[in-house]
């Protein structure tokens, strides 16, 4: 930890990458024409993950019309079976990856800031290059349609049905490449979602003065880090087997196609919760704005939804009921199914409470609130009923599913999602919607929905398989089919009209004035026409409902207010950052202005993701060199630490971008690991589950090199050593010597790397699937050394050019945790390859 | 506040650690190398849920006492949170125990 006492030695005077010519509200403006696309503002970026995430929920709402079209009638011919099965297969994986989670991302991204008093989130340039991979990622999965290859396998992709035997041509590809892209986007805005929360809320802002969708989505994000990881696994070995012929799916040699189920579930069942939660939230921030009261039982939710959080992960199997699994394992993943109902009731009932405290006003939001409860809990009651495995086997791949799972997405996200829209629709065009458009959008979209999903539990229970492209007449479906369709098109005439009321209220809407629904959190501190920053001064915070207890707060001009950083001497984005408990201000955290790295750096990912598609690869290393380019020149920037400032708040002088654990960056670091070691694990999970489910396959394997392997075990001590010698080194400001360890630190990491590597050269990939996964394990494990070596010669050539002064250390601290982290997932491995050998 | 942060977090921790316990257990014992004989399956369950339970359990005890003691408006917020999480995970670990209550071998 660096010395960063107040009167303590100072970096700079002048700070780097100041804009001096502009005063706070031109540091804070958005980039104009063409330029608006190097913006990083949450705003911005928040509003373009929202827009373009609509886009796609259209789309794919077009696809059910054209399913439920098909299914009108029995013996239908409007869809042959494979177009039916693109159509059905896209109109999931659009909804699942590039609506549902982009949606929840782009009201996450837009709002958190606004809500905890923050300026910003703490790593805009990672929420703009993630939207950017999600972009490119959503164009690739739906450019599939132009080449005729849409994927057709289903949007869970199931083995054997993707491999390269039985789906021929580039469809799998497109889903597992697109898609994978796309993911970066979840991932990256767990990490930023989990520093901001954590570390940047304003002064007084204690965790339980956090409004409670804060919570939602800070679990959100950890659900996140370690939910998506194992489908990224997953899609990876599944590429690797398409692409290269490794068996990992492959029974006859070693593989198992139930692998590929485990692992898609693992992030798969969490995924629900992870698209629910923020429509909770939603519900949360709203339903207490219209009944006029607090949230009834502020901590009971909290403790649901950490809860929540964590049942959610032991769910996953109850999608393989069906799979042959252990009667125990079943067993097992009834009761957890059934046990999440506990955490899930207790969030109802708080919302229930709520209501019963006043008298709830009924605008359109609240409409929407209500149509989430009754729709929800319907769901979450046949949740119930499937998680019981007699039920289950019977309701399975049967439409009684569709109906159970439409219920809980669209009822827990859709309905949530449409309320939002019209409660926070001022913030994005000052203007109010329609009223009475918006009650005629619930009702259609309301009756609509239940007329066509409630339909489908009756079709499933009298026996209508899943995914059928048509079905004979006179088995008791038809009727109940042709109601589902017209109900899915009132649905979308609901849809409809609320597009038709969101342009005609952007130019006739009443202007929405300052706080148009008396709500008592931040983001209705300003007239909702904004500036372009969202804070002039940052407030004080004393109550969870501050706009309601703080009168100070509602009256006047809130620019006018006092509060921390209201000063801007060195002409930078900033803003304040917090203990990550309490809510005391630490430090002050230097934001990005708006940069073209970002885009730079998707963009190269995507042209090595394209090119990987077409097999072009020498094409992916250009892709590769631009995006190692584009974050190389996004790190390489004078340091913003080691000084401190006026924090504007009773004479608190405050470090800027402190170097120590509670950093914000180093937040991100933990959040990235954390994401790191779900994928490790999810490797490990792999070769754990084949050697235990495969074992004649799994003995048969070569062992590791036992020499080799004992090296990388050394070598991951050494590289552990090295990293905190160069970090103590640097704390010291001796620069000189803390380039010469980062030298040998990167050094290392290569040798070792090469050490584990070499155990397995004696180990055929292709033979088995367990000696695959060995290699995919080293594969991982190196690519992380390759890093932090790259990472660690990227610090050493700054302290050789002098771009390192004294207390400026974060990128050693940060580099000795990750060091550290990749010598551990090294050690791991080497020591699971020893065990191994000594097994045999 | 620190430790009633803690607090909530740990409850579920267990819950997870029981959780992952039992389904190695359960996929070592009844999986193609059959680790262990049914009976050592469900008495090792059996004891391990025993464990876990009486730590959980006392987990809701001291939330209890937590919750009665002297705490400002706030931090109650975050002792009814960790003492709803303590009796949550309490509930879903005995749940866990399950498969052994209901089978006395992996196919029933």
């Amino acid at each position: 930890m660096t010395d960063m006492t107040p009167n303590g030695p100072q970096a700079y005077d002048v700070a780097p990458k100041g804009e001096p010519d502009k005063d706070f509200e031109g540091i804070w403006a958005q980039p104009p024409g063409l330029k608006v696309l190097s913006s990083v503002s949450h705003r911005v970026v928040g509003k373009r993950f929202l827009v373009t995430g609509f886009i796609f929920f259209l789309i794919a709402g077009v696809l059910a019309l054209l399913v439920r079209l098909q299914l009108m009638v029995p013996e239908n011919t409007f869809l042959d079976s494979e177009t039916y099965n693109q159509v059905f297969t896209m109109h999931g994986t659009i909804m699942m990856f590039l609506f549902a989670i982009p949606m929840l991302e782009g009201f996450a991204v837009y709002l958190i800031p606004l809500m905890i008093g923050a300026r910003d989130l703490v790593f805009p340039r990672l929420g703009a290059f993630g939207y950017y991979c999600y972009l490119f990622g959503g164009i690739i999965v739906l450019s599939s349609f132009i080449f005729d290859a849409a994927p057709a396998g289903g949007w869970f992709m199931y083995v054997p049905l993707s491999t390269s035997q039985y789906t021929e041509g580039l469809s799998a590809d497109f889903w597992l490449i697109g898609i994978t892209l796309a993911e970066i986007a979840s991932v990256t805005a767990a990490v930023e979602i989990i520093a901001s929360i954590l570390c940047s809320r304003a002064p007084g802002m204690s965790l339980t003065k956090m409004p409670i969708a804060m919570w939602y989505f800070l679990i959100t994000a950890f659900m996140i880090a370690v939910g998506f990881p194992p489908l990224i696994i997953g899609s990876i070995l599944l590429e690797s087997e398409r692409l290269l012929g490794l068996p990992f799916f492959d029974h006859t040699l070693g593989g198992d196609p139930l692998l590929w189920q485990h692992l898609f579930w693992l992030f798969g069942h969490p995924e629900v919760y992870i698209i629910f939660l923020p429509g909770a939230a939603i519900v949360a921030t709203m339903l207490p704005v219209f009944v006029g009261k607090p949230l009834f039982g502020y901590g009971f939710a909290v403790a649901a939804v950490v809860t929540m959080g964590f049942l959610s992960f032991g769910l996953w199997a109850h999608h393989m009921f069906a799979t042959g699994l252990p009667n125990m394992s079943l067993a097992l993943f009834s009761a957890a199914s059934t046990m999440v109902a506990i955490p899930t009731g207790v969030q109802m009932f708080c919302f229930i409470a709520t209501l019963t405290l006043g008298k709830p006003r009924l605008t359109v939001p609240m409409h929407f609130v209500l149509g989430f409860l009754f729709i929800f809990i319907l769901g979450g009651l046949t949740g119930v009923m499937v998680a019981a495995v007699p039920f289950n086997l019977q309701a399975h791949d049967s439409y009684f599913v569709v109906a159970h799972l439409h219920y809980v997405l669209i009822g827990g996200f859709v309905f949530p999602m449409f309320g939002a829209l019209y409660y926070w629709a001022p913030h994005f065009t000052g203007r109010m919607m329609s009223e009475t458009l918006g009650k005629w959008v619930f009702w259609l979209m309301f009756g609509g929905f239940n007329l066509a999903f409630f339909m489908m539990h009756l079709t499933g229970l009298r026996g209508m398989p899943r995914r059928v492209s048509t079905y004979p007449e006179g088995i008791g479906w038809d009727r109940l089919n042709m109601l589902s369709t017209i109900g899915a098109f009132i649905l979308a005439a609901g849809i409809a009209l609320f597009i038709v009321d969101f342009f005609r209220h952007r130019r006739v809407g009443p202007p929405a004035g300052r706080n148009p629904w008396g709500a008592a959190t931040l983001e209705w501190l300003y007239p909702v026409v904004t500036p372009g920053y969202n804070f002039r001064a940052i407030p004080q915070i004393r109550s969870r409902e501050p706009l309601w207890d703080q009168p100070e707060l509602t009256q006047g001009d809130p620019a006018m207010l006092r509060g921390a950083l209201r000063a801007c001497p060195d002409h930078r984005r900033e803003t304040i950052g917090c203990d990550p408990v309490s809510g005391a201000p630490i430090q002050i955290v230097r934001l990005p202005h708006p940069t073209w790295f970002p885009l730079i750096s998707a963009f190269g990912l995507a042209v090595l993701f394209t090119a990987t598609l077409a097999s072009v690869y020498w094409i992916c290393a250009v892709g590769a060199v631009i995006a190692l380019i584009g974050l190389t020149g996004w790190a390489w920037e004078p340091s913003d630490s080691g000084v401190t400032r006026d924090s504007g708040l009773d004479g608190l002088r405050l470090p800027v971008n402190i170097v120590d654990r509670r950093s914000h960056l180093y937040h991100g670091v933990a959040g990235t690991l954390l994401i790191s070691f779900a994928l490790y694990a999810s490797i490990l999970f792999a070769g754990l589950y084949l050697w235990n489910t495969q074992p004649q396959a799994a003995d048969a394997t070569a062992r590791p090199d036992a020499i080799y392997a004992w090296g990388a075990l050394i070598g991951a001590a050494v590289t552990a050593l090295f990293s905190a010698a160069a970090n103590h080194s640097a704390v010291r400001a001796r620069f000189g010597q803390a380039a010469i360890l980062d030298c040998g630190l990167g050094l290392s990491a290569l040798i070792t790397g090469a050490a584990l590597a070499a155990s397995l050269l004696g180990v055929d990939p292709w033979v088995t699937a367990f000696g695959a996964v060995g290699w995919a394990m080293v594969v991982f494990v190196c690519a992380y050394l390759v890093v932090t070596a790259y990472w660690a010669f990227f610090n050493a050539l700054r302290k050789a050019v002098g771009a390192v002064r004294p207390g400026q250390t974060l990128p050693d601290f940060l580099l000795a945790s990750f060091a550290q982290a990749a010598a551990v997932m090294t050690a791991g491995a080497a020591a699971a390859f020893l065990v191994l050998g000594a097994l045999s | 506040m620190n430790t009633l942060v803690f607090h909530v977090a740990r409850p579920v921790t267990l819950w997870a650690l029981h959780f992952i316990t039992v389904y190695a257990l359960i996929s070592g014992g009844c999986g193609p190398r059959a680790l262990m004989t049914p009976d050592m399956l469900r008495v090792t369950i059996s004891l391990v849920t025993l464990g876990a339970g009486i730590i959980a359990l006392w987990f809701v005890i001291a939330a209890q006492r937590r919750r009665r003691g002297d705490l400002n408006d706030m931090e109650i917020a975050l002792a009814n949170a960790a003492w709803w999480s303590a009796v949550i995970s309490l509930v879903a670990i005995l749940f866990n125990a399950m498969p052994v209550a209901l089978l006395t071998s992996c196919t029933g």
